[in-house]
Protein backbone atom coordinates (compact mmCIF):
# COMPACT_ATOMS: atom_id res chain seq x y z
CA UNK A 1 0.00 0.00 0.00
CA UNK A 2 1.51 3.37 -0.96
CA UNK A 3 2.12 6.00 1.75
CA UNK A 4 -0.49 9.06 2.28
CA UNK A 5 0.37 12.16 3.41
CA UNK A 6 -2.05 13.14 6.56
CA UNK A 7 -3.85 16.19 5.45
CA UNK A 8 -3.30 18.24 8.43
CA UNK A 9 0.79 17.85 7.47
CA UNK A 10 1.87 20.42 5.08
CA UNK A 11 3.01 23.89 6.35
CA UNK A 12 6.72 22.72 8.34
CA UNK A 13 9.27 21.50 6.11
CA UNK A 14 11.14 19.73 8.18
CA UNK A 15 8.76 16.77 7.65
CA UNK A 16 5.36 15.68 7.74
CA UNK A 17 3.07 12.37 8.90
CA UNK A 18 1.89 9.86 6.36
CA UNK A 19 -0.23 6.45 7.13
CA UNK A 20 0.93 3.14 5.72
CA UNK A 21 -1.29 0.26 6.69
CA UNK A 22 -3.25 1.68 9.24
CA UNK A 23 0.10 3.00 10.86
CA UNK A 24 1.29 6.61 11.19
CA UNK A 25 4.35 7.58 10.96
CA UNK A 26 6.60 10.84 10.72
CA UNK A 27 9.42 11.74 8.15
CA UNK A 28 12.27 13.85 8.72
CA UNK A 29 13.56 15.52 5.99
CA UNK A 30 17.24 16.40 5.69
CA UNK A 31 17.20 19.53 6.35
CA UNK A 32 15.89 19.73 10.16
CA UNK A 33 19.03 16.91 10.75
CA UNK A 34 20.53 19.54 12.59
CA UNK A 35 17.88 20.46 14.86
CA UNK A 36 16.98 16.78 15.39
CA UNK A 37 19.92 16.40 16.37
CA UNK A 38 20.22 18.76 18.86
CA UNK A 39 17.62 17.78 20.33
CA UNK A 40 18.65 14.10 20.91
CA UNK A 41 21.82 15.06 22.20
CA UNK A 42 20.89 18.10 24.30
CA UNK A 43 18.64 15.60 26.45
CA UNK A 44 15.41 17.55 25.85
CA UNK A 45 13.72 14.68 24.20
CA UNK A 46 14.36 12.84 26.66
CA UNK A 47 12.93 15.10 29.57
CA UNK A 48 10.48 16.03 27.99
CA UNK A 49 8.70 12.82 27.10
CA UNK A 50 9.98 11.33 30.67
CA UNK A 51 8.03 14.17 32.09
CA UNK A 52 4.78 12.89 29.59
CA UNK A 53 5.23 16.43 28.04
CA UNK A 54 5.54 15.09 24.62
CA UNK A 55 4.51 12.12 22.60
CA UNK A 56 7.21 9.28 22.71
CA UNK A 57 8.16 7.76 19.05
CA UNK A 58 10.48 5.17 17.94
CA UNK A 59 12.82 5.75 14.96
CA UNK A 60 12.15 2.55 12.08
CA UNK A 61 14.20 1.42 9.47
CA UNK A 62 11.44 1.73 6.98
CA UNK A 63 12.87 4.20 3.99
CA UNK A 64 11.27 7.71 3.82
CA UNK A 65 7.97 8.22 2.31
CA UNK A 66 9.80 10.99 -0.15
CA UNK A 67 13.18 9.94 -0.21
CA UNK A 68 14.29 13.00 -2.01
CA UNK A 69 13.62 15.13 1.33
CA UNK A 70 13.60 12.32 3.41
CA UNK A 71 16.55 11.54 6.77
CA UNK A 72 14.71 9.18 8.30
CA UNK A 73 11.18 7.84 9.59
CA UNK A 74 10.23 7.56 13.27
CA UNK A 75 6.41 6.24 14.46
CA UNK A 76 4.79 8.28 17.36
CA UNK A 77 2.64 6.66 19.76
CA UNK A 78 -0.73 6.20 18.56
CA UNK A 79 -3.10 8.74 20.05
CA UNK A 80 -6.72 7.28 21.24
CA UNK A 81 -8.86 10.26 19.62
CA UNK A 82 -7.36 13.58 18.05
CA UNK A 83 -9.60 16.24 19.24
CA UNK A 84 -9.17 20.36 18.06
CA UNK A 85 -9.04 23.42 20.37
CA UNK A 86 -12.45 23.97 19.07
CA UNK A 87 -13.86 21.16 20.83
CA UNK A 88 -12.27 21.61 24.65
CA UNK A 89 -13.09 23.20 27.67
CA UNK A 90 -12.14 26.04 29.11
CA UNK A 91 -9.90 23.80 31.33
CA UNK A 92 -8.63 21.79 28.37
CA UNK A 93 -7.44 24.78 26.62
CA UNK A 94 -5.62 26.67 29.67
CA UNK A 95 -3.64 22.94 30.43
CA UNK A 96 -2.81 23.32 26.87
CA UNK A 97 -1.53 26.70 27.22
CA UNK A 98 0.42 25.76 30.49
CA UNK A 99 2.22 22.22 28.71
CA UNK A 100 3.18 24.51 25.69
CA UNK A 101 4.97 27.17 28.37
CA UNK A 102 6.39 24.74 30.23
CA UNK A 103 7.38 23.17 27.02
CA UNK A 104 8.92 26.37 25.94
CA UNK A 105 10.69 27.05 29.04
CA UNK A 106 12.04 23.41 29.22
CA UNK A 107 13.45 23.90 25.37
CA UNK A 108 15.07 27.26 25.76
CA UNK A 109 17.19 26.15 29.37
CA UNK A 110 18.06 23.55 26.58
CA UNK A 111 19.34 25.88 24.11
CA UNK A 112 16.40 25.08 22.14
CA UNK A 113 13.01 27.13 21.53
CA UNK A 114 9.39 26.45 20.05
CA UNK A 115 9.25 27.42 16.57
CA UNK A 116 5.90 26.90 16.69
CA UNK A 117 2.80 27.33 19.33
CA UNK A 118 -0.40 25.95 17.88
CA UNK A 119 -3.39 24.69 19.74
CA UNK A 120 -3.27 22.15 17.33
CA UNK A 121 0.06 20.27 18.45
CA UNK A 122 -1.62 19.61 21.52
CA UNK A 123 -3.90 16.84 22.27
CA UNK A 124 -5.25 14.88 25.24
CA UNK A 125 -4.19 11.41 25.66
CA UNK A 126 -4.46 9.04 29.00
CA UNK A 127 -6.48 12.26 30.75
CA UNK A 128 -3.78 14.45 30.22
CA UNK A 129 -2.40 17.36 27.55
CA UNK A 130 0.65 15.96 25.86
CA UNK A 131 2.14 18.04 22.57
CA UNK A 132 2.18 16.25 19.86
CA UNK A 133 4.74 17.52 17.06
CA UNK A 134 8.40 16.14 17.78
CA UNK A 135 9.39 18.71 14.67
CA UNK A 136 8.56 22.20 17.53
CA UNK A 137 12.04 22.41 18.23
CA UNK A 138 15.23 24.62 16.81
CA UNK A 139 18.34 25.41 17.74
CA UNK A 140 17.85 28.82 19.94
CA UNK A 141 20.15 31.56 18.20
CA UNK A 142 21.07 34.18 20.75
CA UNK A 143 19.61 37.41 20.41
CA UNK A 144 16.72 36.40 18.70
CA UNK A 145 13.03 36.96 19.30
CA UNK A 146 10.46 33.96 20.24
CA UNK A 147 9.29 33.57 16.98
CA UNK A 148 6.16 31.79 18.04
CA UNK A 149 4.88 34.41 20.31
CA UNK A 150 2.25 35.61 18.34
CA UNK A 151 0.75 32.89 17.43
CA UNK A 152 0.89 31.75 21.00
CA UNK A 153 -1.10 34.55 22.31
CA UNK A 154 -3.57 34.04 19.49
CA UNK A 155 -4.50 30.33 19.99
CA UNK A 156 -4.35 30.16 23.67
CA UNK A 157 -4.62 33.83 25.56
CA UNK A 158 -7.02 35.02 23.58
CA UNK A 159 -9.58 32.35 23.17
CA UNK A 160 -9.11 31.67 27.24
CA UNK A 161 -9.31 35.29 28.13
CA UNK A 162 -12.75 35.59 25.80
CA UNK A 163 -13.96 32.02 27.98
CA UNK A 164 -12.89 33.84 30.95
CA UNK A 165 -14.79 37.36 31.03
CA UNK A 166 -17.41 36.78 28.13
CA UNK A 167 -18.56 32.96 27.59
CA UNK A 168 -16.91 29.46 27.19
CA UNK A 169 -18.38 28.82 24.62
CA UNK A 170 -16.57 31.26 22.68
CA UNK A 171 -13.45 28.09 22.14
CA UNK A 172 -15.73 27.92 19.35
CA UNK A 173 -14.41 31.12 17.64
CA UNK A 174 -11.28 29.34 16.97
CA UNK A 175 -13.29 27.38 14.27
CA UNK A 176 -13.79 31.06 12.22
CA UNK A 177 -9.83 31.59 12.58
CA UNK A 178 -7.65 28.51 12.05
CA UNK A 179 -4.08 30.56 13.09
CA UNK A 180 -5.52 32.12 16.23
CA UNK A 181 -8.31 34.46 17.29
CA UNK A 182 -7.01 37.85 15.94
CA UNK A 183 -5.57 40.09 19.14
CA UNK A 184 -7.10 43.66 17.95
CA UNK A 185 -10.92 41.84 17.68
CA UNK A 186 -10.36 40.16 20.95
CA UNK A 187 -9.22 43.13 22.41
CA UNK A 188 -12.04 44.74 21.46
CA UNK A 189 -14.58 42.34 22.84
CA UNK A 190 -13.37 42.19 25.65
CA UNK A 191 -14.44 44.18 28.84
CA UNK A 192 -12.52 47.51 30.13
CA UNK A 193 -11.63 45.67 33.44
CA UNK A 194 -9.34 43.42 31.26
CA UNK A 195 -7.17 45.80 30.96
CA UNK A 196 -6.43 45.93 35.01
CA UNK A 197 -4.74 42.64 34.78
CA UNK A 198 -1.38 43.69 33.65
CA UNK A 199 0.05 40.89 32.15
CA UNK A 200 -3.33 40.39 29.78
CA UNK A 201 -3.07 44.35 29.00
CA UNK A 202 0.43 44.03 28.19
CA UNK A 203 0.39 40.52 25.92
CA UNK A 204 -3.50 41.05 24.47
CA UNK A 205 -4.47 44.65 24.31
CA UNK A 206 -0.97 46.51 23.54
CA UNK A 207 0.24 43.73 21.80
CA UNK A 208 -2.91 43.82 19.46
CA UNK A 209 -2.10 47.71 18.92
CA UNK A 210 1.66 46.97 17.55
CA UNK A 211 1.89 48.09 13.78
CA UNK A 212 4.22 46.70 11.62
CA UNK A 213 7.00 48.62 10.52
CA UNK A 214 7.71 50.86 7.15
CA UNK A 215 8.75 48.43 4.49
CA UNK A 216 12.39 50.73 4.04
CA UNK A 217 13.25 50.11 8.06
CA UNK A 218 13.71 46.23 7.24
CA UNK A 219 17.60 46.90 5.11
CA UNK A 220 18.39 47.93 9.16
CA UNK A 221 20.15 45.10 11.64
CA UNK A 222 17.90 42.80 13.55
CA UNK A 223 17.58 43.72 16.81
CA UNK A 224 18.67 41.62 20.03
CA UNK A 225 16.50 40.16 22.84
CA UNK A 226 17.78 38.92 25.53
CA UNK A 227 17.41 34.89 27.00
CA UNK A 228 15.88 36.59 30.00
CA UNK A 229 13.43 38.72 28.04
CA UNK A 230 11.88 35.42 26.54
CA UNK A 231 11.88 33.48 29.96
CA UNK A 232 10.16 37.40 31.35
CA UNK A 233 7.52 36.76 28.15
CA UNK A 234 6.91 32.96 29.10
CA UNK A 235 6.57 33.82 32.98
CA UNK A 236 4.34 36.83 31.84
CA UNK A 237 1.97 34.37 29.67
CA UNK A 238 1.92 31.75 32.32
CA UNK A 239 0.91 34.66 35.05
CA UNK A 240 -1.97 35.88 32.52
CA UNK A 241 -3.42 32.47 31.85
CA UNK A 242 -2.83 31.47 35.53
CA UNK A 243 -5.12 34.21 36.88
CA UNK A 244 -7.91 33.55 34.39
CA UNK A 245 -10.79 31.38 35.47
CA UNK A 246 -14.46 30.84 34.58
CA UNK A 247 -17.08 32.51 36.63
CA UNK A 248 -19.48 29.55 37.52
CA UNK A 249 -16.69 27.85 39.70
CA UNK A 250 -15.90 27.75 43.34
CA UNK A 251 -17.30 24.22 44.12
CA UNK A 252 -20.84 23.59 41.85
CA UNK A 253 -19.14 21.72 39.25
CA UNK A 254 -19.48 18.52 40.54
CA UNK A 255 -22.94 18.88 41.14
CA UNK A 256 -23.97 20.36 37.56
CA UNK A 257 -25.80 17.15 36.35
CA UNK A 258 -29.48 18.92 34.84
CA UNK A 259 -31.54 16.12 33.12
CA UNK A 260 -31.53 13.90 36.13
CA UNK A 261 -34.63 15.85 37.80
CA UNK A 262 -36.30 14.64 35.18
CA UNK A 263 -36.06 11.04 36.32
CA UNK A 264 -39.27 9.60 38.26
CA UNK A 265 -38.94 7.00 40.97
CA UNK A 266 -36.36 4.29 39.24
CA UNK A 267 -36.21 5.29 35.98
CA UNK A 268 -32.69 6.37 36.53
CA UNK A 269 -31.64 3.19 38.43
CA UNK A 270 -33.13 1.24 35.52
CA UNK A 271 -31.22 3.06 33.18
CA UNK A 272 -27.69 2.44 35.13
CA UNK A 273 -28.33 -1.32 35.49
CA UNK A 274 -29.46 -1.66 31.44
CA UNK A 275 -26.44 0.68 29.99
CA UNK A 276 -24.07 -1.94 32.57
CA UNK A 277 -25.91 -4.90 30.46
CA UNK A 278 -25.26 -2.83 27.73
CA UNK A 279 -21.75 -2.58 28.06
CA UNK A 280 -21.37 -6.13 28.93
CA UNK A 281 -23.23 -7.78 26.44
CA UNK A 282 -20.69 -5.74 23.49
CA UNK A 283 -17.59 -5.02 25.74
CA UNK A 284 -16.94 -1.94 23.52
CA UNK A 285 -13.50 -0.57 22.84
CA UNK A 286 -14.29 2.81 21.96
CA UNK A 287 -17.93 4.25 23.41
CA UNK A 288 -19.16 7.29 21.88
CA UNK A 289 -21.30 8.95 24.53
CA UNK A 290 -23.46 11.74 22.57
CA UNK A 291 -25.08 14.56 25.03
CA UNK A 292 -23.13 13.18 28.04
CA UNK A 293 -23.93 16.10 30.41
CA UNK A 294 -20.60 15.45 32.91
CA UNK A 295 -19.92 12.15 31.50
CA UNK A 296 -21.68 9.83 34.21
CA UNK A 297 -22.55 7.18 32.00
CA UNK A 298 -19.12 7.34 30.23
CA UNK A 299 -17.52 6.89 33.39
CA UNK A 300 -19.32 3.96 33.50
CA UNK A 301 -17.85 2.51 30.35
CA UNK A 302 -14.53 3.70 31.67
CA UNK A 303 -15.00 1.41 34.44
CA UNK A 304 -15.49 -1.55 32.34
CA UNK A 305 -12.67 -1.13 30.06
CA UNK A 306 -13.87 1.10 27.09
CA UNK A 307 -12.39 4.51 25.94
CA UNK A 308 -15.43 6.99 25.78
CA UNK A 309 -15.53 10.16 24.19
CA UNK A 310 -18.12 11.72 26.31
CA UNK A 311 -19.82 14.97 24.33
CA UNK A 312 -21.89 17.66 25.20
CA UNK A 313 -22.93 20.75 23.58
CA UNK A 314 -22.97 23.03 27.06
CA UNK A 315 -19.34 24.38 28.09
CA UNK A 316 -20.03 24.25 31.45
CA UNK A 317 -20.85 20.45 31.34
CA UNK A 318 -17.83 19.51 29.17
CA UNK A 319 -15.68 21.72 32.14
CA UNK A 320 -17.65 20.06 34.82
CA UNK A 321 -16.42 16.28 33.02
CA UNK A 322 -12.99 17.21 32.24
CA UNK A 323 -12.48 18.43 35.90
CA UNK A 324 -13.66 15.18 37.58
CA UNK A 325 -11.55 13.72 35.17
CA UNK A 326 -8.45 15.40 35.99
CA UNK A 327 -9.10 15.48 39.90
CA UNK A 328 -9.92 11.26 39.21
CA UNK A 329 -6.84 11.07 36.97
CA UNK A 330 -8.70 9.37 34.91
CA UNK A 331 -6.98 7.88 32.00
CA UNK A 332 -10.01 6.39 29.64
CA UNK A 333 -12.24 9.37 28.98
CA UNK A 334 -12.30 12.61 26.65
CA UNK A 335 -14.58 15.15 27.82
CA UNK A 336 -15.67 17.17 23.99
CA UNK A 337 -17.79 20.29 23.48
CA UNK A 338 -19.63 19.88 20.16
CA UNK A 339 -23.67 20.49 18.86
CA UNK A 340 -24.76 17.38 17.58
CA UNK A 341 -27.14 19.09 15.79
CA UNK A 342 -24.37 20.90 13.97
CA UNK A 343 -21.35 18.65 14.65
CA UNK A 344 -17.67 20.43 14.20
CA UNK A 345 -17.19 20.68 10.42
CA UNK A 346 -13.87 19.79 8.13
CA UNK A 347 -12.03 22.80 7.91
CA UNK A 348 -8.93 24.64 6.59
CA UNK A 349 -6.94 23.77 3.26
CA UNK A 350 -9.05 22.55 0.80
CA UNK A 351 -11.65 21.41 3.30
CA UNK A 352 -9.73 18.78 4.32
CA UNK A 353 -6.94 20.05 6.76
CA UNK A 354 -9.07 19.57 10.12
CA UNK A 355 -11.52 16.66 9.78
CA UNK A 356 -15.20 16.78 11.04
CA UNK A 357 -16.06 15.35 14.27
CA UNK A 358 -18.12 12.35 12.44
CA UNK A 359 -15.09 11.36 10.32
CA UNK A 360 -13.06 10.78 13.22
CA UNK A 361 -15.72 9.53 15.81
CA UNK A 362 -15.95 5.85 14.55
CA UNK A 363 -16.51 3.72 17.90
CA UNK A 364 -18.03 0.88 18.32
CA UNK A 365 -21.27 1.64 20.33
CA UNK A 366 -23.01 5.23 20.47
CA UNK A 367 -24.79 5.67 23.73
CA UNK A 368 -27.46 8.11 22.89
CA UNK A 369 -29.27 8.76 26.61
CA UNK A 370 -31.43 11.38 26.81
CA UNK A 371 -30.75 13.17 23.06
CA UNK A 372 -32.63 11.98 20.82
CA UNK A 373 -36.32 14.54 22.18
CA UNK A 374 -33.48 17.57 21.69
CA UNK A 375 -32.19 16.81 18.55
CA UNK A 376 -35.94 15.60 17.20
CA UNK A 377 -37.57 18.73 18.87
CA UNK A 378 -35.43 21.04 20.04
CA UNK A 379 -33.59 20.86 16.66
CA UNK A 380 -36.09 19.48 13.90
CA UNK A 381 -34.41 16.87 13.08
CA UNK A 382 -36.56 14.18 11.28
CA UNK A 383 -36.29 10.64 13.39
CA UNK A 384 -34.98 8.74 10.40
CA UNK A 385 -32.19 11.17 9.94
CA UNK A 386 -31.10 10.72 13.48
CA UNK A 387 -31.76 6.95 12.71
CA UNK A 388 -29.13 7.16 9.82
CA UNK A 389 -26.52 9.57 11.60
CA UNK A 390 -26.19 7.02 14.54
CA UNK A 391 -25.81 4.02 12.15
CA UNK A 392 -22.84 5.28 10.06
CA UNK A 393 -21.24 5.94 13.41
CA UNK A 394 -21.42 2.69 15.01
CA UNK A 395 -22.49 -0.91 14.73
CA UNK A 396 -24.62 -0.72 17.99
CA UNK A 397 -26.30 1.77 19.81
CA UNK A 398 -28.12 2.14 22.73
CA UNK A 399 -30.81 4.69 22.85
CA UNK A 400 -32.91 6.06 24.99
CA UNK A 401 -36.45 7.37 23.55
CA UNK A 402 -38.41 9.64 25.45
CA UNK A 403 -42.23 10.65 24.85
CA UNK A 404 -44.17 13.87 24.59
CA UNK A 405 -45.82 13.63 28.26
CA UNK A 406 -42.40 12.98 29.77
CA UNK A 407 -41.49 16.60 31.93
CA UNK A 408 -37.65 16.96 29.95
CA UNK A 409 -39.41 16.60 26.29
CA UNK A 410 -42.78 18.68 27.52
CA UNK A 411 -40.34 21.47 28.74
CA UNK A 412 -39.27 22.06 24.48
CA UNK A 413 -43.08 22.31 23.86
CA UNK A 414 -43.93 24.77 26.07
CA UNK A 415 -43.40 27.30 23.64
CA UNK A 416 -43.88 26.22 20.77
CA UNK A 417 -46.24 24.35 18.46
CA UNK A 418 -46.21 20.88 18.76
CA UNK A 419 -45.55 19.99 15.17
CA UNK A 420 -43.65 16.42 15.41
CA UNK A 421 -46.56 13.97 14.76
CA UNK A 422 -44.45 11.30 13.79
CA UNK A 423 -42.67 11.79 17.33
CA UNK A 424 -44.21 8.49 19.45
CA UNK A 425 -43.37 5.11 20.56
CA UNK A 426 -44.38 3.63 16.68
CA UNK A 427 -42.68 6.42 15.01
CA UNK A 428 -39.23 6.20 16.48
CA UNK A 429 -39.06 2.67 16.49
CA UNK A 430 -40.35 2.40 12.43
CA UNK A 431 -37.14 5.20 11.72
CA UNK A 432 -34.54 3.09 13.50
CA UNK A 433 -35.85 0.23 12.36
CA UNK A 434 -35.24 1.12 8.96
CA UNK A 435 -31.23 0.99 9.62
CA UNK A 436 -31.21 -1.13 12.78
CA UNK A 437 -32.38 -4.40 14.42
CA UNK A 438 -33.53 -4.27 17.92
CA UNK A 439 -32.34 -5.97 20.41
CA UNK A 440 -33.96 -5.01 23.40
CA UNK A 441 -36.62 -2.56 24.52
CA UNK A 442 -36.42 -1.87 28.27
CA UNK A 443 -39.14 0.59 30.09
CA UNK A 444 -37.00 3.03 32.48
CA UNK A 445 -39.33 2.49 35.56
CA UNK A 446 -42.72 3.86 35.12
CA UNK A 447 -41.16 6.94 33.41
CA UNK A 448 -42.52 6.34 30.06
CA UNK A 449 -38.96 6.03 28.52
CA UNK A 450 -37.63 3.00 27.41
CA UNK A 451 -34.05 2.33 26.24
CA UNK A 452 -33.43 0.41 23.15
CA UNK A 453 -30.65 -1.64 22.27
CA UNK A 454 -29.88 -1.42 18.25
CA UNK A 455 -27.48 -3.73 16.00
CA UNK A 456 -27.17 -1.61 12.56
CA UNK A 457 -28.24 -4.06 9.65
CA UNK B 1 -3.61 47.06 46.56
CA UNK B 2 0.10 46.19 45.41
CA UNK B 3 -1.00 44.34 42.49
CA UNK B 4 -2.98 46.91 41.40
CA UNK B 5 -0.10 49.58 41.56
CA UNK B 6 2.14 46.80 39.53
CA UNK B 7 -0.09 46.56 36.90
CA UNK B 8 -1.29 50.53 36.65
CA UNK B 9 3.19 50.80 36.64
CA UNK B 10 2.61 48.34 33.38
CA UNK B 11 0.25 49.44 31.82
CA UNK B 12 1.14 53.57 31.87
CA UNK B 13 5.35 52.72 31.26
CA UNK B 14 3.73 50.94 27.35
CA UNK B 15 1.28 52.67 26.86
CA UNK B 16 3.48 55.84 27.54
CA UNK B 17 6.49 54.45 25.04
CA UNK B 18 4.27 52.51 22.79
CA UNK B 19 6.93 53.48 20.12
CA UNK B 20 7.65 51.62 16.67
CA UNK B 21 11.14 48.78 16.87
CA UNK B 22 13.32 47.94 14.84
CA UNK B 23 12.77 45.07 11.98
CA UNK B 24 14.52 42.16 11.88
CA UNK B 25 13.99 38.72 9.64
CA UNK B 26 11.76 35.90 10.67
CA UNK B 27 13.84 32.44 10.76
CA UNK B 28 10.23 30.19 10.98
CA UNK B 29 7.95 28.60 8.68
CA UNK B 30 5.26 29.92 10.73
CA UNK B 31 3.95 33.62 9.85
CA UNK B 32 5.42 35.43 13.00
CA UNK B 33 3.00 38.51 12.20
CA UNK B 34 5.36 41.04 12.03
CA UNK B 35 3.39 43.01 15.06
CA UNK B 36 4.04 40.55 17.54
CA UNK B 37 7.66 40.14 16.57
CA UNK B 38 8.20 43.67 16.94
CA UNK B 39 6.34 44.40 19.97
CA UNK B 40 8.73 41.47 21.68
CA UNK B 41 11.56 43.53 21.00
CA UNK B 42 9.60 46.76 22.93
CA UNK B 43 8.93 45.08 25.85
CA UNK B 44 12.34 42.95 25.99
CA UNK B 45 14.10 44.91 28.42
CA UNK B 46 11.00 45.51 30.83
CA UNK B 47 9.61 42.33 30.39
CA UNK B 48 13.26 40.63 30.87
CA UNK B 49 14.37 43.01 33.85
CA UNK B 50 10.90 42.20 35.64
CA UNK B 51 11.54 38.31 35.42
CA UNK B 52 15.49 39.21 36.70
CA UNK B 53 14.67 40.62 39.69
CA UNK B 54 11.88 38.19 39.98
CA UNK B 55 14.10 35.25 40.37
CA UNK B 56 16.84 37.25 42.18
CA UNK B 57 13.93 37.62 44.66
CA UNK B 58 12.83 34.08 44.71
CA UNK B 59 16.36 33.01 45.45
CA UNK B 60 16.73 35.45 48.46
CA UNK B 61 13.01 34.51 49.93
CA UNK B 62 14.21 30.71 49.43
CA UNK B 63 17.54 31.17 51.04
CA UNK B 64 15.70 33.24 53.97
CA UNK B 65 13.04 30.45 54.18
CA UNK B 66 15.83 27.35 54.21
CA UNK B 67 17.78 29.61 57.25
CA UNK B 68 14.35 30.35 58.58
CA UNK B 69 13.90 25.95 58.65
CA UNK B 70 17.48 25.47 60.24
CA UNK B 71 17.00 28.30 62.50
CA UNK B 72 14.25 26.26 63.96
CA UNK B 73 15.78 23.00 63.86
CA UNK B 74 18.38 24.20 65.86
CA UNK B 75 16.15 25.92 68.45
CA UNK B 76 14.57 22.23 68.92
Amino acid sequence: MNPKRENSSFRDPSGFLFYEDGILYRQINRCYAGAYSHFLDSGLFTELAENKLLIVHEEVSRPPADPLLGLKVIRPSPLSFVSYPYEWSFGQLKDAALLTLEIARRSLKKNMILKDASAFNVQFEKGAPIWIDTLSFEPYREGSPWIAYGQFCRHFLAPLALMAYRDPGLSKLSLLHLDGLDLALTSRLLPLRSWLRGNLALHLHLHSKQKPPPPQATRQPPPQIGRNAIFGILDGLESAIGGLTLKKENGVWGEYYGDKNFYKENAFEDKKKYVGEFFDRIKPARVLDLGANTGFFSRMAQAGGSFSISIDSDPYCVEANYRQMREKNETHLLPLLADLASPTPAIGWDNHERQSLKNRAGADAVLALALVHHLAIGGNIPLNEIARFFSELAPKCAVEFVPKNDPGAAALLTVRNDIFEEYHREGFEHSFARYFQTDAALPLGHSGRILYFLSRK
Amino acid sequence: MNTVLKNTFLILIFTAGFLVAMPSKAHAYIDPGSGSYFFQILIAGLVGGLFALKTQWLKITSWFSRFGKRESKTRK
